[in-house]
């Protein structure tokens, strides 16, 4: 089968892709320099005045002569309250802070998926971030908040062993949660916006901040920041922007329109039966191949030399099954050949090796050119055919006779 | 067809996504996806169907092997708005066509015409039949395709590439016809022309003893080859025609030798026939004369393709004999194989031979002799110088047997081939067998 040839010129394709791979780089080259992270932007920081950071948190708690220190290291005094607004402590730090809260230390974790708390976040995602800002009651547990606003926020599931639930956002769900941890407490929130810069004066998000991380003036605060770059559980991946993986997924989306566009052929291949083809000349290479293979180098030399006597015969009127010493005898006087190729070419000899056999199908050749009126050529150019005693060429043969007796060539 | 979007499409999605990086407003990642889709479908709506889109497929009824020829595609525009239009037409690669796709942009209620040119390779009988159409929106974002079903049909006729061999031998047989002294005898016939004194080397039995008589010196009859005779051509295209001689199968270049053979017979006057077989009798042309005779041997002969079978030369000289009892110069194109000729095709020949003229033709492979002839590099060429060898030395016998059973025998390389059997032919006809 043959398909049909292309219409579109192959050699224009190269170009295309040069371009499409130069364009490639340039956009992941400036995406990370351009939509990369950056310091001052990290969200929840403590020093950050971005719309996602905490530095009003932290002035606001400031201004209530409420301590606040930022840091990885765990408080020596224990009536220090921990804030994590974002864990991405490793497994030794969150070790860490379980056992410091279990010697009696007061935790509140705004991170629903930290494992600091042991609680199963329940929603998020994308419905919640397009659907309706909703407001959750406030607790008994918190009098002085009566709402807090909920938008993106995840639930979380109520154990039964719970302290205190406040803000309930479903059967056994709620958004905040307290429970014991050896002699002490972990207050687990499910999300931290109401503490950022953006939403701290919305309702009672100030009040809820104040009750939860100073309830008491001048207790002491620390907030545990974002631990250095490579150190917690972070993978390389999550140090790369949302907006970068929003671009590869748009460019995903675009190769897999470019393969549905290039599956759609214009015209399908065209299968086309050919007709059997085989060398004519196959045969003859078969027959090589097997004498070769079979080392039947004496048949091989047999079949040569009778061709070269019908040669010499035709061109000399003579019968090919005549006597050999006389046909070369002839070939050397009458068509000029060389007396050693002639008696190569026509005398009975044994071939031992394929070289031998090679040198004689040189002289044959020679021979047979002579014979038809052809230029002759030195049958034995690159043979060093060693001159046996018994070979007939050295013995008083007819052609060493005829190559002394002067007689010119025709 | 369900319109699909195009590589345009993502090429606009792929130039969104540095907008996506770059642009600081918090844009879901689905939102260039989804303009595009918009776009896109808008386009398709746009686009006509394809099946309104007129498309007319024009070809050659008969090409000659190794001929230039064109195809023509029409394509019909019936709505009110400018469209592009893509067409790829089910062309085999045979055909040879410098391209089988085209594009085209054809104003509202306009037409445009593309042509293609065609170069075949190949004999044979082409039926190209499916033709897809393409049609792009305005924008280049969507597109429909359909496949339309044009039946076409295009004939690759044997190449003649001997043409100048048969013609200079049509007018060197013009010239010597003047002079020519033919002979009746089996296979041939002549008629009687006029009578000239006797030369030297002519034949005595034709002395006319009365005008002899009359003028007092001899006198001898002449005679013209008779015109309206029958040439047979016996065309074997079993296994042995299937081998490349020079890249070509035996059987094209047979092929070509018996177009010189009709061109010549045909502008002699005389009458062919044509009987092709393999394991059965495949092909027949009638007898005739005229100029068309030519045409209808190429035709027969067009979609021949070797068969992978042993050929039957008893069944097709029974064929031969049944179809054409005249008697004519049966000329056989087959191969000289040992095997088949001393097994198949002597056993049949006395069919032939008791009252016809049989001339057996051959492709003899000039790379088997030049194999032969070739000093050796290596100890593999002198082994296959003795092969070669023994192949030919193989045909030659069987060539001598056939021309011991009273069988002209040409057996010539592919350059030579329809020369040397137009000088058969006239040998033939000449001297009547």
């Amino acid at each position: 089968m043959s398909t049909a040839p292309d219409a579109v010129p192959r050699s224009t394709r190269p170009r295309r892709r040069h371009v499409a791979f130069l364009v490639a780089v340039v956009s992941l080259v400036a995406a990370g320099l351009l939509a990369g992270p950056t310091t001052e932007e990290a969200p929840l920081d403590p020093s950050s005045s971005a719309p996602d950071g905490l530095l009003g948190l932290v002035e606001v708690l400031r201004a209530s002569d409420v301590p606040v220190e930022v840091g990885l290291e765990l408080p020596e005094d224990p009536t220090t309250r921990l804030f994590v607004p974002l864990d991405r402590l490793n497994r030794t730090r969150q070790a860490e802070v379980r056992d410091w809260v279990a010697a009696g230390g007061h935790l509140v974790v705004a991170d629903p998926t930290s494992p600091l708390h042991e609680l199963t976040p329940v929603g998020g995602g994308l419905v919640d971030s397009i659907g309706p800002t909703g407001r959750a009651p406030g607790c008994d547990a918190l009098p002085a908040v009566s709402t807090v606003t909920h938008a993106s926020w995840t639930a979380l599931e109520v154990p039964a062993e719970a302290d205190a639930v406040c803000f309930v956002l479903g059967e056994e769900l709620a958004w905040l949660v307290a429970t014991g941890h050896g002699q002490g407490t972990i207050v687990a929130l499910g999300s931290p916006d109401p503490f950022t810069n953006r939403l701290l004066d919305v309702d009672d998000h100030a009040v809820l901040a104040a009750s939860l991380l100073a309830p008491t003036p001048g207790a002491p605060l620390q907030i545990v920041p974002l631990p250095p770059v490579g150190e917690g559980e972070t993978a390389i991946a999550d140090l790369v922007p949302d907006r970068v993986w929003q671009g590869l997924a748009v460019l995903l989306v675009a190769a897999v329109v470019a393969a549905v566009a290039r599956g759609r052929r214009l015209g399908l291949p065209v299968e086309e039966r050919l007709p059997p083809v085989l060398p004519a000349s196959e045969l003859v290479g078969s027959l090589a191949g097997l004498l070769q293979r079979s080392g039947r180098r004496g048949s091989a030399a047999d079949l040569l030399r009778q061709d070269a006597r019908t040669a010499v015969a035709a061109a000399t009127g003579l019968s090919a099954d005549g006597d050999p010493q006389q046909l070369a005898s002839l070939a050397v006087d009458r068509l000029g050949v060389d007396v050693r190729t002639a008696d190569r070419a026509l005398l009975d000899a044994p071939v031992d090796d394929d070289e031998t056999l090679r040198a004689l199908q040189t002289a044959v050749s020679s021979v047979r050119r002579r014979a038809r009126g052809g230029p002759v050529s030195s049958g034995s150019s690159r043979s060093t055919d060693p001159v046996e005693p018994s070979s007939p060429a050295h013995g008083s043969s007819v052609s060493s006779q005829a190559r002394t007796s002067g007689s010119p060539p025709p | 067809m369900l319109p699909v979007p195009t590589q345009r499409a993502a090429l606009a999605l792929a130039a969104l996504v540095p907008v996506v990086w770059l642009v600081p407003a918090p844009v879901p990642w689905w939102a260039p996806v989804a303009l595009v889709a918009v776009l896109v479908a808008v386009d398709a709506y746009r686009v006509p169907a394809p099946w309104r889109i007129g498309v007319e497929r024009e070809l050659p009824g008969v090409v000659g092997l190794d001929a230039t020829t064109e195809l023509t595609w029409r394509v019909h525009n019936p709505t009110a708005r400018p469209v592009a239009v893509a067409v790829a037409d089910e062309l085999a690669p045979s055909l040879g066509a410098e391209r089988r796709r085209a594009s085209l942009q054809v104003p509202a209620g306009g037409r445009r015409v593309e042509r293609v040119t065609l170069r075949p390779a190949r004999r044979g009988t082409f039926r190209p039949e499916r033709l897809t159409v393409r049609v792009t929106g305005p924008l280049g974002l969507g597109r429909r395709q359909a496949e339309r079903s044009l039946p076409g049909r295009i004939e690759v006729h044997p190449g003649f590439r001997s043409r100048a061999a048969a013609e200079l031998r049509v007018r060197r047989q013009r010239i010597l016809d003047e002079g020519l002294r033919a002979i009746r005898a089996r296979g041939g016939s002549s008629q009687f022309e006029a009578l000239r004194e006797y030369v030297e080397g002519d034949d005595v039995r034709r002395i006319d003893w009365p005008a002899t008589a009359r003028s007092g010196h001899a006198v001898v009859r002449t005679y013209r080859a008779e015109r309206n005779q029958q040439v047979l051509v016996l065309l074997d295209t079993g296994r042995l025609s299937a081998g490349l001689v020079e890249d070509v199968p035996r059987l094209d270049h047979a092929m070509d030798a018996v177009l010189a053979l009709a061109t010549i017979a045909t502008r002699s006057g005389d009458r062919t026939a044509l009987l092709a077989f393999g394991a059965s009798v495949r092909a027949v042309v009638p007898s005739r004369g005229d100029q068309g005779q030519l045409r209808r041997l190429s035709s027969a002969m067009h979609a021949l393709e070797p068969e992978l079978v042993e050929s039957d030369y008893g069944e097709a000289f029974r064929g031969a004999l049944a179809r054409f009892p005249r008697q004519s110069t049966l000329v056989l194109f087959t191969e000289l194989g040992a095997e088949a000729v001393q097994e198949q095709l002597v056993p049949a020949l006395p069919l032939l031979t008791r009252a016809h003229a049989v001339v057996v033709v051959a492709v003899r492979d000039p790379a088997v002799e030049a194999l032969r002839d070739a000093p050796a590099e290596h100890a593999g060429d002198a082994y296959g110088a003795a092969a070669a060898v023994s192949v030919l030395a193989a045909r030659e016998r069987a060539a001598d047997h056939l021309r011991r059973l009273g069988v002209r025998v040409v057996d010539a390389v592919p350059g030579e081939l329809a020369g040397r059997v137009g000088d058969a032919y006239l040998e033939v006809k000449a001297r009547g067998g």
